[in-house]
Formats: structure tokens, sequence, C-alpha cells
């Protein structure tokens, strides 16, 4: 059973190949997503210029997988047992790599997603991160593409 | 009960219609001869769209040479069920709306700056003005974000 980070949804949305390689094999009901992912792709389109067509596609996008996972009934919620794990991760210093390879601190709605997948003992689909082996130990098992 | 209808019984409790509705249609044409009468046949259909009605079995559509299709809405669940089962997340997903087209943007994911770190204490709230604390003796003004 695997969750998509915040940043995986996107890369389904814009069609990553390696992501799509890498989720073939699993069918729907093993491949959960957070609402708060879904929350986060959605900020980036309604940023995208209101004239760009590609606004409407990524729209059409979302709305598809989100329907996916309603069916398939693994759209996660954020409650509060996940809270209470999200609570353990935001004092810890996590980084993660920006589009031009430098280190931020990964931000409080990415440990949202990170604290879902802890709670519900999923496998955490995200491309290779320096945080990662600092969770390990902690039970968190990721799945890099 | 002949035995062409007790095939047929066998037939629409297996929903076999691929048995059933050739056997129905002989006997329509044949008539009286292959044991069953059409007011028979008749009647069975009746309580097959009977049973339909009930939700037992539905009818899912018809061809324009009359045939109508009726299926047990059980089996068609599960049917369903099944493919829903077996199909792959990507397949699913990729056979929906949007995915026909190809967008000319890329959407790229930022990390959302750490809200927390403007609440920390000591140190990320900006340092209050005299005029905001307020003098020695009287009461602070109420800190407001510049």
């Amino acid at each position: 059973m695997i969750v998509l980070s915040a940043r995986a949804l996107l890369d389904l949305l814009i069609q990553d190949e390696q992501l799509l390689r890498m989720l073939r094999p699993y069918p729907i009901q093993q491949v959960h997503i957070s609402v708060v992912s879904i929350g986060r792709a959605e900020q980036h389109i309604q940023a995208l210029p209101p004239g760009d067509p590609s606004r409407s596609i990524y729209d059409s996008r979302l709305r598809s997988i989100v329907g996916t996972a309603r069916s398939a009934n693994t759209l996660l919620p954020f409650d509060w047992q996940t809270a209470m794990k999200w609570a353990l991760l935001l004092p810890m210093q996590l980084d993660v790599l920006d589009a031009n390879g430098n280190l931020v601190p990964l931000g409080d709605d990415s440990r949202q997603v990170v604290a879902t997948a802890w709670q519900r003992a999923l496998q955490l689909v995200e491309r290779p991160q320096p945080y990662h082996p600092q969770l390990a130990p902690h039970g968190l098992s990721f799945l890099s593409y | 009960m002949s035995d062409v209808m007790k095939a047929l019984n066998q037939d629409l409790i297996r929903h076999d219609l691929d048995a059933a509705l050739p056997r129905v249609v002989d006997v329509l044409a044949g008539g009286s001869a292959a044991g069953l009468g059409v007011r028979e046949a008749r009647d069975r259909f009746t309580q097959l769209l009977r049973d339909a009605r009930a939700g037992q079995a539905q009818v899912v559509g018809s061809e324009e040479d009359g045939q109508v299709f009726i299926v047990s809405a059980r089996e068609v669940t599960g049917l369903l069920a099944e493919v829903i089962e077996t199909r792959s997340f990507v397949e699913a997903v990729c056979s929906g709306p949007g995915f026909d087209q190809q967008p000319d943007t890329l959407l790229q994911f930022e990390e959302r700056p750490r809200s927390s770190e403007a609440f920390l204490p000591g140190g990320a709230l900006p340092a209050m003005s005299r005029a905001e604390r307020g003098t020695d003796g009287e009461a602070a003004a109420p800190y407001r974000r510049r």
C-alpha cells in the first residue's frame, strides 16, 4: 500500500514517465492520496494564468484522479491521529531539494502528508530526498522514483 | 413441466443467456412441436421481467432487431467489482478526462515556506518598537504585525 506525496501528485498531473512506470503495477486499491496533496495540487493549478489553456487540462486531470481515488475509497483525510504524528514531525529539521537542487525545509503541509503515511503505515511515494534516512528509523518507508 | 421448459429454467437460473435465448427463439419458431407453447414462453418472459422489476435481474439494452438483453444485476456488480480490483491505478487515471490532451505549461512543485517559523517564540517575531510596547507603567499597546 502506498500514498503519493504532494510532489508525486503533481508529477502524476504532468505524467512524469518515471513515476508512471513505477506506479503501473499497482492496482487502484493500493494507491492512496492525501486530501492535503489534493489541496496543494489545486493551489498550483489555480496559480496558472486564467487564460492558460493548460489550466483546464490540469483541472480535468485532477478531478479524474480524485474521482478514481473516491471510487476506490483511497482518499485519505487528515484526522486527529495523523495530527499527533504531524506534531512530532513539526519541530524536526527535515530538508528537501528544490527544483534548483538547493536544500530547503520540508514544508508544513508536506509534513502533513508524511504524517499521513506514517500514521497509516503506508509507503510514501516521493523522489529521493535528504530527509528520508532521518525518518526510516521511525518506521517510515519510502518508494522513490 | 416439459424437458425444454426445465432446460430453459436451468439456463435462466445459471444466467446462461447464450444458451437460453436460442432455446426460446427455437421454441417460439417451432411452437408446440418443441414441447413449449407460446403461452408458456410468454409466461416465462413475464416472470423474468417481473424479476427485473424486483431488481433480481436487469434489462440493460436492446438492439434494433428487437433482441432484448437481460442480465442479473448481481452478476453485473460482481463483474464491475472484478474489473475495479484488477484495474491498475495508472490505467484508471490516465483513461480519464484531460489525459488525452497535452498541456503546454508544466507544473513545478515548490515547498511552501514553513509557517511555524513566523510564530516561534524568541527570534522569529519582529521586534516591537518602544511605542508598540508602551511606556513604563502603561498597558502595552496591542501588537500589530508590520
